[in-house]
């Protein structure tokens, strides 16, 4: 659907859990890609329910 | 956000909520301001998980098909056409590049406006009747996105 390209990604874990997430990319690099893939996703709708629920609340629409 | 109040245009699937459903109209115990905030958070937090589930199981060639039959801004069609066009009826297309002006937050907005009024999620009324019956069952779907609204 989208084209793609390679992004890259500096983050702070937990040292477990980094250590965990080097595993994944190196096993199943495609996972972490879906794994994000989810979480933007996630993030997106909430964020736009949460605008509309705003405009909602202001306007009076919603209890 | 739109939702639906007690008979839904779908059923919600959860037996906490479909019990919620009938009992929501009756009178509520009170929260207080800062229980409201949280608890509309988490509403929040919980119907994304819904949508956004629903949005990742479709196809590329369904979300194309969506994103291009909802131009932005646009207003929501009929939960029964949108239906159509949903995971369990799948629709015959041809695989074609969204545009490079389709931003990932554009398309995601076109087609979960559409999933949403399709699935009729339950109002926050019902779903708080429902939470507080079960909240770790709810709990568990949340990703934390509600705590920055707190």
């Amino acid at each position: 659907m989208w084209e793609t390209r390679a992004v890259e990604l500096h983050v702070q874990l937990p040292r477990p859990v980094a250590a965990e997430v080097e595993e994944v990319q190196r096993n199943d690099p495609e996972m972490l890609s879906r794994m994000l893939f989810y979480a933007m996703t996630r993030r997106r709708i909430f964020d736009r329910l949460a605008a509309e629920s705003d405009v909602e609340r202001a306007e009076g629409r919603s209890p | 956000m739109r939702a639906a109040s007690g008979g839904g245009p779908m059923p919600v699937g959860d037996r906490h909520l479909e019990q919620a459903i009938g009992s929501s109209d009756s009178v509520l115990p009170a929260w207080s301001a800062e229980d409201d905030r949280t608890l509309r958070a988490k509403y929040l937090d919980w119907c994304s998980a819904r949508l956004a589930e629903r949005f990742l199981a479709m196809t590329p060639e369904q979300i194309y098909r969506l994103a291009q039959e909802t131009p932005s801004g646009a207003r929501s069609k009929p939960a029964g056409a949108v239906e159509a066009s949903l995971p369990d009826s799948p629709v015959a297309v041809n695989p074609v590049s969204l545009s490079e002006s389709d931003s990932f937050p554009e398309i995601v907005e076109r087609i979960t406006r559409e999933i949403e009024t399709a699935m009729g999620l339950p109002d926050f009324e019902t779903w708080v009747v429902a939470y507080r019956a079960s909240p770790d069952q709810y709990e568990e779907e949340m990703l934390g996105f509600w705590r920055d609204r707190l």
